[in-house]
Parts: C-alpha cells; structure tokens; sequence
C-alpha cells in the first residue's frame, strides 16, 4: 500500500491539500478493502498502475481550477487604477513654478515630503507587465489545449 | 456488439446513479462500490479509478459534501459522503429529465419493435 501511495504522490500534479485528500482517500480504499477480506495486491490491481489513477484524478480535479483569466484581469485592473490615480494627480496639480497668476489668491504649494506619484507609477507599470506576461501565458497554453 | 456502446451509456449515467445512491443515505467508498457491484452483471465491475474522480467531481460541483468519521476497526476514518441541498435539488431536475428521456427513447425502441414483427 505504502508503495503504492508513495508512487501515486509523485504522479499527482495538483495543489498540495487536493493532493493530501486523494492520499487519504486512496489510504481508506486499502484498509477498506482490507477490513473485507481483499488483499493489497487485489486492490492494486484494480485499481491499476500508480500513474493511471493519479491522472484519471488529476483529470477530474484540474478541470475544476480557475479558468487563468482571473489573476492578469486583475492585474490589469490594478495598473488601469494606478495610471488613473496618476492621471488625474498630475492635471490637478499646478505647475511647481506657478506663483502669483492666480486672479485672486495666490497659491503656494510647498514641494517636499514623499511624492507618491513616481511610486504609483512604477507599480501600475509592474502590474501591466506581469498582466500581459500571464495573458500571453494563458493565451499559449490555451492553444497547446485545443491542438 | 462494441464495447464502446454500452460504454457510452454508463458513462453518461453513472453520475446520476452516484446521486441516487448517496442521495438514499449517508454513504462510503467502499459501500458504493460494493452496491454498484450487486449489479455488474449489468453495469459491469466498479472499480476506485472510476469511481472516486466522479464523486470528487460531484462534491467540487457542490452537489455532495463529505465528513470523516472514525472507523470501527485500525483506527483510521471513512469518508462519508451525503448530498448537498443543491445536490438534491439537481438530482430532482436530473430525474425529470431522466423519465421524459427514457420514455422519448422507449417511444423509438417499441415502434422499431413494432415494425420488424409486423415483417
């Protein structure tokens, strides 16, 4: 049994607790069938070779993944934001060097402190980056999936 | 006759035999599998590998949930498995289907029956 669930564990590709479920489980279809009287190799051989139960799982559970469109969506979403807030900061803003031309009140804007600008900036960009990265994954591995 | 066909035919119900079966009463694995297997001389032998993908495709569609419950005997625990809300719900509709299907399919059998005893 032991062989078995050790060879079973290295042909699951899937997500560490899916993969500790199928284990268990797979654990209880032995001692099940212990408990009435089969033997282990009996169960085995029902079951057939570690490699072939593992992607008759692995076919079902990975079906179930999310779609991989969710996280570059998101990431797009977020670099969308970042340039939006940048935008809007940076046409409300006065120029540094406006003093004086102002019809009533002159405003002074003292520069200093963190601009949060260039930061925001930078994380829209990384954002955008890594969006189109995974799109242009998700987009091959689409492709390798249909042919 | 080709496999294939009765083939087809099983793997298209077998998830809705699942449902029935678990949807009778809390149930386990290898109590599932012995009562599909009261029937193999129909449904051939049940086996793990066909088995357990389906009900862990049931329980990600939410249709059946599992709990562990301590084993009588080596200390270990069995899974058992009972449907959902949702589940029964599914399995109404799915039956409904099953009954207009089954007749629309009968309808077929008997007026092909029909025909060659009349020849």
């Amino acid at each position: 049994m032991n062989e078995y669930l050790r060879q079973t564990e290295r042909a699951l590709r899937l997500p560490r607790r899916q993969k500790r479920e199928v284990l268990r489980d797979l654990r209880e279809i032995f001692e099940s069938a212990r408990e009435h009287g089969e033997s282990e190799e009996a169960v085995a051989e029902r079951l057939g070779p570690p490699a072939d139960y593992a992607a008759a799982v692995c076919a079902t559970l990975r079906g179930k993944k999310r779609s991989g469109w969710a996280l570059p969506s998101g990431l797009l979403a977020l670099a969308a934001v970042c340039f939006a807030v940048v935008l809007a900061a940076q046409t409300s803003r006065l120029p540094g060097n406006v003093i004086g031309q102002a019809d009533v009140m002159t405003q002074i804007r003292v520069a200093g402190g963190m601009d949060p600008m260039p930061l925001l900036l930078a994380a829209g960009a990384l954002a955008a980056a890594g969006a189109a990265v995974l799109f242009a994954l998700r987009l091959s591995r689409g492709r390798k999936e249909k042919s | 006759m080709d496999p294939r066909y009765v083939q087809q035919f099983k793997k298209g119900s077998l998830e809705m035999i699942l449902l029935c079966l678990i949807g009778r009463g809390e149930t386990y694995g290898y109590a599932i599998l012995e009562e599909l297997n009261r029937r193999s001389a129909v449904l051939g032998w049940a086996k793990e590998g066909t088995v357990y993908p389906i009900l862990y495709r049931l329980q990600g569609a939410g249709l059946i949930q599992c709990r562990l419950a301590p084993a009588a005997a080596n200390g270990g625990a069995k899974k058992l498995y009972a449907l959902t809300e949702q589940g029964r719900e599914t399995l109404r509709e799915l039956l409904q289907f099953w009954d207009a299907y089954s007749a629309c399919v009968g309808e077929f059998v008997s007026a092909f029956r029909e025909k060659e005893e009349s020849v």
